[in-house]
């Protein structure tokens, strides 16, 4: 029964980076926003932090990214986008976290900066998140873990990362931490961790095992310090032992994620965007070359939300957003065409292959307006788009904010 | 209906979110409590079920959930087989008989609330029936909605409402505790033109079905799809103002309780707001509101949530001039309808309502709005500041009060 229908300006479709972003762009523009999500997107999988280019075909390690990005070619998300734009997105990104007291801090001189990871590895980064772990050539680093937690030794950790820094004095140690030896859940320990005294059993426990000799410029320990309150966790430990404190990222789920999750879920309905979770869109009404309107699922059935414009932000492979059918791929919902790069053959012998895989390149091609060929008041963003690489170029994060900050920006005005 | 479970990827973002696992490391959580150990049932393998009954049913890994399982829901099977084994406890027969309750109590209501408000039968009732005497019990009005409801003129009586007719499922609490929120739905609907039907009705079940009985819920639910079926096949929308009644009668009858009919009813059920936001978005609704310079943080309620449709009630708070609404986010509130007055639920409940009491608090607004009773009486114990549903703020703005 067609007897729920929601007029809205603009409806994002998806709920990860992208779709979130582009949600409060559009909003900013004056458009009543919709945001419809099956469930959550992978943000709460990945770093936290924002990669914009880590490598290119021509460049196995960049340094500095804006460079090598406008040398990329025009197929690519950020050669569709342009520098300029890549730009306005990343510093909105970065403004409006700021403004809701989350500083992502990029370099000064707008280099790459390290993030060390769970087994001591040096992952490039642009942005960073709120007190990750960024190291730096030549500083002491003092690593320390919690006895029974499993996700994190700092061992393995301090073994890699003196491989990776040479020049720099690398220590770990292990602390205890009440109740932590009954296999606490990293969100487990989070939560904990917001109350004042188990943080302060934390912070002595830590300030005991304080390694003698020279001070550490910098305590890294496994990203479990707080979620909504974790500033103040981070600072009241860092004040207690003296020295700057960085969260190595640990694998999925991560409370990082989780954090930008929760804070951009928050900024948007603080905006007045409306947000459907739960509600996966099973199919569309369109008319010629334009969607008119879109079916989500409730409990009473079917709703349908009209919009003058939409943004399609419902992720990859792994987001399902883009679904294996038979031999190709399909976009399902409009039934897109989608740029399928996975032929047989097409991935490589080796796992980590140097260059990636061609089929992680699947995704819809689009003009620079970010709309797929022949229609109108869609805009494609984020891990659906066709023609590049987030593991092997390290520029997820980047091309997510980017392309979703555009596309809102463009379903916003349009719409209205 | 079988549930599906092979399709979980195990990614745990069902974990991060679910505000149980966060607080209380016993319970094994959605992803292996739910997907995980139906996997062990069907390889007919024993599974301890003892910490499953933390689950507050709040179903937040169902909407967050990337591959739409539900995990909740397999969660909840063992309850349910566990009572039809064993029977309620005393305790849950008592706190699932809303209606029953409801119906004593009102007719003495001064004297209950006295009663219930005495610390030695709060503590015996700890001492008995470990109903905890932390939580303060909900109040009962002197005289029902219902009552007052018959008792009135109706005024499209011989004329056609020019909107039509909408049936209203008031639901206990509306009836029993809080009938303000009745009478203001009513004005409400009437200043837009429709005529309001109130059919009989009993409590929808959902007491009963969250303590695993499902036998007694189903009498009950048959009753009411009785009662609204012939509205329904009317094309009559059904609104309620209790987000938990809600999604019962929309969705449950039909999937748990399997009721004939219940299809058929549940497609023409509505939250007010819902419903509202529709009319609005059919330029039915009035919007001749008064300004009004108030700030009013919305709890979205789980029940609410796990409805998919958005929150209605922060677009229409927000064509009130003046009124800044925004839906808080900030997970369950932890009552969880009759949970939070088990004595050895009590702290569990406040634990996980630590994040909208931090984030209400952080609030300078002196009052907040959730459409769910059980969270309002929850915010009101966690914040000490009042909360109200929201047709209270737009019955203020009409200027109906």
């Amino acid at each position: 029964m067609a007897n729920r229908s929601q007029r809205f300006d603009v409806v994002v479709i998806g709920g990860g980076l992208s779709g979130l972003v582009a949600a409060a762009a559009a909003r900013l523009q004056g458009a009543e926003v919709a945001l419809l999500a099956e469930g959550r997107g992978m943000l709460e999988l990945s770093s936290g932090s924002i990669d914009l280019l880590a490598a290119t075909p021509a460049e196995a390690s960049v340094q500095h990214p804006w460079d090598s990005l406008a040398e990329l070619p025009a197929a690519h998300p950020y050669g569709l986008l342009g520098v300029d734009a890549v730009r306005t997105a990343l510093d909105a990104f970065q403004t409006t976290t700021a403004q809701m007291g989350h500083t992502y801090r990029a370099e000064p001189d707008g280099t790459n900066q390290a993030l060390v990871t769970a087994i001591g590895h040096l992952r490039p980064t642009y942005l960073a998140a709120p007190g990750a772990a960024v190291v730096r050539a030549g500083q002491t680093i003092w690593l320390a873990g919690i006895k029974g937690m499993r996700e994190f030794h700092p061992g393995v950790a301090a073994a890699g990362l003196q491989a990776a820094l040479p020049g720099s004095q690398v220590i770990w140690n292990l602390v205890d931490l009440p109740q932590a030896s009954a296999h606490l859940h990293p969100v487990q320990l989070a939560r904990l961790l917001e109350e004042p005294a188990y943080r302060d059993a934390l912070a002595h426990s830590l300030a005991a095992a304080r390694p003698q000799g020279r001070t550490p410029d910098v305590l890294l320990l496994p990203a479990v310090l707080g979620l909504d309150a974790a500033a103040a966790v981070r600072t009241s430990i860092s004040t207690a032992v003296g020295m700057a404190v960085g969260e190595v990222s640990l694998l999925s789920p991560s409370i990082p994620g989780l954090r930008l999750a929760t804070l951009w879920t928050r900024h948007i309905q603080r905006l007045g965007v409306t947000m459907c979770l739960g509600a996966k869109v099973t199919g569309a009404r369109c008319e010629a070359n334009r969607v008119v309107a879109v079916t989500g699922q409730t409990a009473a059935g079917p709703t349908e939300y009209r919009a003058g414009a939409f943004v399609l932000a419902a992720g990859g492979l792994l987001g399902q957003g883009l679904v294996p059918h038979g031999r190709t791929v399909v976009e399902p919902i409009f039934g897109l065409p989608v740029d399928f790069t996975g032929e047989p053959g097409a991935a490589e012998g080796a796992l980590l292959a140097p260059g990636g895989h061609k089929f992680v390149r699947t995704g819809i091609p689009t003009d620079a307006g970010l709309r797929p060929d022949g229609w109108r008041n869609i805009h494609i963003c984020g891990r659906m788009l066709s023609g590049y690489d987030p593991y092997a170029e390290g520029c997820g994060g980047g091309v997510a904010v980017a392309s979703g900050w555009r596309a809102g920006s463009l379903a916003g005005g349009a719409a209205l | 209906m079988i549930e599906r479970y092979d399709a979980c990827l195990k990614c745990s973002i069902c974990e991060l979110h679910c505000p149980v696992f966060r607080v209380d490391s016993r319970f094994p959580g959605p992803k292996n409590g739910g997907p995980g150990y139906e996997r062990l049932r069907a390889a007919g393998k024993a599974v301890d079920e003892s910490y499953l009954d933390l689950c507050l049913g709040c179903r937040t890994c169902e909407v967050v959930c990337p591959s739409g399982l539900k995990p909740a829901t397999l969660i909840h099977k063992p309850k349910i087989a566990k009572v039809r084994r064993k029977g309620l406890p005393a305790r849950e027969w008592l706190l699932a008989h809303t209606d029953l309750l409801g119906q004593s109590a009102s007719l003495m209501a001064g004297l209950t609330n006295g009663v219930l408000s005495l610390p030695p039968i709060r503590a015996a009732m700890e001492k008995s029936l470990q109903i905890t005497r932390r939580r303060p019990m909900p109040k009962y009005a002197q005289g029902t909605f219902r009552a007052w409801f018959s008792g009135r003129p109706n005024p499209w009586q011989g004329k056609q409402a020019p909107n039509g007719k909408v049936v209203y499922f008031h639901g206990c609490s509306t009836n029993y505790m809080t009938p303000d929120t009745g009478k203001q739905t009513v004005a409400v609907l009437e200043h837009n033109g429709f005529e309001v039907v109130l059919p009989p009705q009993r409590c929808c079940g959902l007491p009963l079905m969250g303590n695993g009985e499902l036998k007694e819920a189903r009498r009950w639910a048959k009753y009411n799809v009785a009662q609204l079926l012939p509205y329904a096949e009317q094309g009559l929308p059904i609104v309620f103002t209790s987000t938990s009644c809600s999604l019962t009668i929309k969705q449950e009858y039909e999937h748990l309780l399997k009721v004939d009919g219940a299809g058929i009813v549940g497609s023409q059920c509505y939250d007010l707001f819902e419903f509202l936001a529709l009319q609005h978005d059919a330029g039915r609704l009035r919007t001749d509101f008064k300004q009004s310079e108030q700030e009013l943080p919305y709890h979205q309620p789980c029940h609410q949530r796990v409805q998919n449709m958005g929150t209605p009630v922060v677009r229409l708070l927000r064509l009130i001039p003046g009124v800044n609404s925004w839906n808080l986010d900030a997970g369950c509130c932890g009552a969880s309808g009759t949970h939070g007055f088990k004595l050895e639920k009590y702290d569990l409940s406040m634990s996980v309502g630590k994040t909208l009491q931090d984030a209400i608090l952080a609030t300078d607004a002196v009052r907040t709005v959730s459409d769910c009773e059980a969270c309002r009486w929850q915010m009101e114990h966690l914040t000490a500041r009042p909360s109200v549903h929201p047709v209270t703020v737009l019955w203020e703005a009409y200027g109906l009060r």
